[in-house]
């Protein structure tokens, strides 16, 4: 084992880490201002100039509130479920390129934590453990909404991650990798359409499989319009109607951190990741990731929520079929090879 | 074919078996939730997500209004008529005004009738707007609530400067209107006509074409017309199941007859329809307003003066002995109504609100009974709920349009 | 080397006692917690085995598929009908301790004795390196040695979850809602229970322009007097006789 390369990995993972934490403060922030802005609202804006340090503010008063256990919750569990979901969010954003390989002090510092050779099933993996978190802390909560919201975000999740691993195979198709280095190496060649020279982003070759990506990344992450599990207006709020204080703002966090390395997956595997016009760079990656969260935030504006039989309606009727279509589609282009992709 | 002449028999069923089996599950929605729209608590069986039964719980928020109305003179319960319904509280003031002036046999001025008339609609479209806010809140569109609690303020401006109250009103009195009219209140009304047609097109751009709202409002809820009967239930809820009956039109009071205006009816009955017949009763409402406006005489008397049941103007009070006389005794003794008994209904934005008095003679209401629509139109809601989905309760209390404070009195 | 050997003890160590957790576990929710903690450092295990592929693969398809069916069976079961975990059968505890102490012996015997070996296939680090990576060198020989158990193990999946299907007759749950409603009405004059047929159609609706477009396909009708509509509904009769 390299002990340089190792620590590097740790430095970069250390920074990355924080690096989130902050963005994730920042992203409630952004919605909240920006959720405003749609309803004709102002948003925080007392809080430090344009209400700035409101996360700030949000984040020490949660974490002095009294941290309630009821009664009647498996305790153990209780505590530990939000630890979970909490320490597994930002583990994502481990296989996701940031750039190209840095050279200082003699050093190669790869923009990434680790090169996985599996990067796109290990985050799928990663949300699929997530969900732990989610049930353990709705069962173990012994309230009745908490045990719905857990059923439904189970089933929920289970359901959309199956569309969304199956979104991503037409891209593992003409990548001819799982590796998320390999599939923005791919992206970065150029398309050449007749006269027209676009880049190689998967969204051109693989729109369908991009908007599906969208749909099952939004209900993966549990956000409007499929925000079921912790629907305010029926379930109060889900599995975490008991949790108070810090565990409350553990679940708040794997939250927006799930949104922000949803962002950058999507990100990266459609739209070319850092790869973009004049300089390539990790602002592209950001500049992208920005847009998918504004989109996020957008729909929360926008759309009524759904009905549970209808999402699982719409994962299973709708949206799983049409994935398999893609992969068939895929499937036949790369076997007759049309278009050399 | 429907005889509704015939009133169709009701049976009351065996007792309710509410002991959940192994399989079912009891969740009490409420009092303290979200969406109960107050203090409502609804008992709901489940079975997985399916209700199998549903069983509201009310009277977390009973004041006794009606016992109340039986202990202070008739003049003195307006205020408490504006805490039944508090989001449509001039519409509240009416119902009651109307059935004591019936019960003394006195009619307001034309001039202060078409005002009524005015902050009636308002008070429709204002409750109506909280309906919608809420409703597409509790479906999950976030942001109509807002723009619509944006346009009720506009109205609430309207009734501040009216009466100087913007949520309970107080606004109307035993005989008219005792103060004048402000001078610029017409052309603020006509502003909020000029400018709310737009505001409805704003939320039907949100709601009324959207794929989400189709499939969680459509063949939900659906109460066929006969049902509707049966329950008697009045209002939207009604005539969304397709049943013509808008107390406007079937028992106009005030000067209804003299605008004109249709009264939507839905087609299928389900939560959608009355989505669609409230919103086209805020354009209809629009519609009466700018007739009452056209129509409104801009002078004239704004309280009936020749009765003794009616405050005398304050001028009048100033200047001449009699006066003065009939104000100290209205104010100190109230005044004494004939004997009798009376029911008069307005169309209140939930539907039929009704206020049931009888009078023996003393300044104090021998009985006061009041119809509130929302009571009754939330007895549908077991009806409506069987086999639906638990997020549907909430889009089922919100199609009820329920205010608590008028279904608990 | 000795690093690589401390972690796997660790995470060995680790997947006994979850595997341990789960048997000793008096509540369900936490056997099967033991058990995802036992599979997750299996998984590790198989990452120091540079098995990428089959880490994530037993994390998504085990911990993350199969145990949250467990625990979602378990939260949605009551109590009193999940089968008895700890009951006192002296002879069940003693079978189970019997096959589990021989199955112990037979894997130790195999391990210690170092017979079980066979031949080596072709696949070498080389060869691995060669076809580009561990998963592609997996996907190649699954989809071209093994195409014949592939198909049949889609076919076996496809099998079971027609089964499940079948097993999960919707039917059951609008029965008894569709019987709630019959007995639970107030109104016993109009039971329209979910196994009735739909909705009829709406009928011709009135003429003369008081029929109006309203939005998701549907119109509304304005009536302009309480007079129109009484003798039925807006739209027609609502039960075809």
């Amino acid at each position: 084992m390299d002990w340089q390369r190792l620590l590097v990995s740790y430095f970069v993972g250390f920074v990355l880490l924080n690096v989130l934490l902050g963005l994730m403060a920042y992203m409630t922030w952004f919605e909240r201002r920006v959720l405003a802005r749609m309803q004709h609202r102002v948003g925080p804006n007392r809080t430090g100039p344009f209400g700035l340090l409101q996360p700030i503010a949000d984040g020490i008063k949660l974490l002095a509130k009294e941290d309630i256990v009821p009664a009647n919750a498996d305790r153990l569990v209780f505590l530990v479920a939000p630890l979970l979901s909490f320490a597994l969010a930002p583990l994502g954003a481990a296989v996701i390129p940031f750039g190209e390989t840095l050279h200082l002090f003699g050093l190669e510092i790869p923009l990434l934590v680790a090169d996985i050779n599996v990067a796109v099933l290990y985050v799928l993996a990663l949300g699929s453990i997530g969900v732990y978190g989610i049930i353990l802390g709705g069962y173990a909560s012994g309230n009745r909404y908490s045990l719905l919201g857990a059923l439904r975000s189970t089933a929920q999740v289970i359901s959309y991650e199956l569309v969304l691993g199956l979104s991503l195979v037409g891209v593992f198709i003409l990548a001819g990798s799982l590796s998320l280095q390999d599939i923005l190496r791919e992206q970065q060649r150029a398309l050449v359409i007749g006269p027209l020279t676009l880049p190689n982003w998967y969204i051109l070759s693989q729109p369908l499989a991009f908007a599906l990506f969208l749909i099952a990344a939004v209900a993966e992450t549990n956000r409007a319009p499929f925000d079921l599990p912790e629907a305010e207006t029926e379930l109060v709020a889900g599995y975490f109607t008991e949790y108070s204080g810090f565990r409350f703002s553990f679940y708040f966090l794997a939250e927006y951190i799930n949104m922000i390395v949803v962002s950058l997956l999507a990100a990266t595997l459609f739209l070319g990741g850092i790869d973009g016009p004049f300089v390539d760079g990790v602002w592209w990656l950001a500049l992208k990731a920005l847009f998918f969260l504004f989109f996020y935030v957008w729909l929360r504006a926008t759309l009524p929520r759904f009905r549970y039989d209808q999402l699982m309606g719409l994962a299973w009727k709708v949206l799983l079929p049409l994935a398999l279509l893609n992969i068939g589609l895929t499937g036949l282009v790369r076997l007759w090879g049309i278009g050399a992709l | 074919m429907i005889d509704f002449s015939q009133p169709t028999p009701v049976i009351l069923s065996e007792v309710r078996q509410l002991t959940p089996t192994r399989r079912e599950l009891v969740l009490n929605m409420g009092p303290q939730h979200p969406s109960t729209h107050g203090v409502l608590r609804v008992r709901l069986t489940l079975e997985g997500e399916t209700v199998i039964a549903c069983d509201p719980v009310i009277g977390y928020l009973h004041r006794g209004v009606e016992k109340l109305g039986e202990s202070h003179r008739y003049a003195q319960f307006v205020p408490w008529t504006d805490r039944t319904d508090y989001v449509a509280a001039p519409s509240n003031n009416l119902g009651y005004v109307l059935a004591v002036e019936k019960l003394c046999g006195i009619q307001a001025p034309e001039r202060a009738q078409y005002w009524r008339m005015i902050m009636a609609e308002l008070a429709r479209l204002a409750s109506h707007l909280v309906w919608l806010g809420t409703h597409a809140l509790d479906i999950g569109a976030l942001s109509v609530s807002l723009y619509t609690f944006r346009d009720r303020e506009l109205i609430l401006d309207i009734f501040e400067k009216f009466c100087g109250a913007r949520l309970t009103t107080n606004m109307m009195e035993i005989g008219g209107f005792s103060r004048e009219i402000p001078p610029d209140l017409p052309e603020m009304v006509r502003e909020f006509c000029r400018y709310f047609p737009k505001a409805i097109r704003q939320y039907e751009d949100l709601l009324t074409e959207n794929p989400i709202w189709l499939a969680r409002t459509k063949g939900v809820g659906i109460i066929e017309p006969d049902v509707a009967i049966n329950y008697g239930l009045t209002g939207a809820c009604l005539r969304g199941s397709g049943v013509n009956y808008d107390v406007r039109k079937a028992m106009p009071y005030l000067l209804y007859d003299r605008v004109e205006f249709d009264v939507p009816l839905g087609t299928h009955g389900d939560v959608y329809d009355r989505y669609l017949v409230r919103i086209e009763e805020m354009r209809q409402s629009i519609r009466i307003i700018e007739q009452c406006l056209e129509q409104v005489p801009t002078d004239g008397p704004l309280m009936a003066y020749e009765s003794q049941y009616v405050i005398p103007p304050h001028k009048n009070v100033m200047t001449t002995a009699e006066d003065m006389q009939r104000h100290f005794i209205w104010v100190i003794k109230g005044f004494s109504p004939p004997k009798g008994e009376v029911y008069h209904a307005v169309e209140h934005s939930k539907g039929e609100l009704g206020y049931y008095i009888v009078s023996d003679g003393s300044p104090i209401p021998y009985r006061l009974r009041i119809r509130s629509p929302d009571f009754v139109n939330l007895q549908s809601l077991p009806y409506m709920a069987q086999g639906a989905m638990l997020a549907d309760i909430v889009a089922l209390i919100g199609t009820i349009d329920i205010v608590l404070g008028s279904v608990d009195r | 080397m000795s690093l690589q050997v401390l972690i796997f003890s660790l995470l060995a160590c680790v997947s006994i006692l979850g595997a341990l957790g789960v048997v000793i576990a008096r509540n369900p929710v936490h056997s099967a917690i033991g058990l995802v903690l036992s599979f997750l450092n299996v998984a590790a295990i198989y990452l120091i085995a540079r098995a990428e592929f089959l880490a994530v693969v037993q994390v998504i398809v085990y911990a993350g598929a199969v145990i949250v069916l467990v625990v979602f069976v378990t939260m949605l079961v009551h109590p009193d009908d999940l089968p008895e975990f700890h009951g006192r059968r002296p002879l069940r505890v003693a079978t189970g301790l019997v096959l589990g102490v021989a199955l112990l012996l037979e894997v130790a015997a195999a391990i210690l004795t170092r017979s079980l070996y066979g031949a080596p296939g072709p696949w070498t680090d080389q060869t691995i390196a060669a076809v580009g990576g561990n998963t592609r060198a997996l996907g190649q020989t699954l989809y071209s040695d093994y195409m014949l158990a592939i198909q049949l193990t889609a076919l076996l999946l496809l099998a079971a979850t027609i089964g499940a299907i079948v097993l999960a007759r919707p039917e059951a749950v609008s029965e008894r809602v569709a019987a709630a409603r019959r007995t639970l009405t107030i109104s016993l004059a109009h039971p329209r229970g979910l196994d009735q047929p739909e909705l009829p159609p709406a009928l011709p609706l009135p003429p003369d322009g008081q029929v109006k477009p309203a939005g998701g396909g549907r119109p509304i009708v304005l009536a302009r007097s309480a007079s129109e509509f009484t003798e039925q509904p807006a739209w027609g009769e609502w039960r075809t006789p």
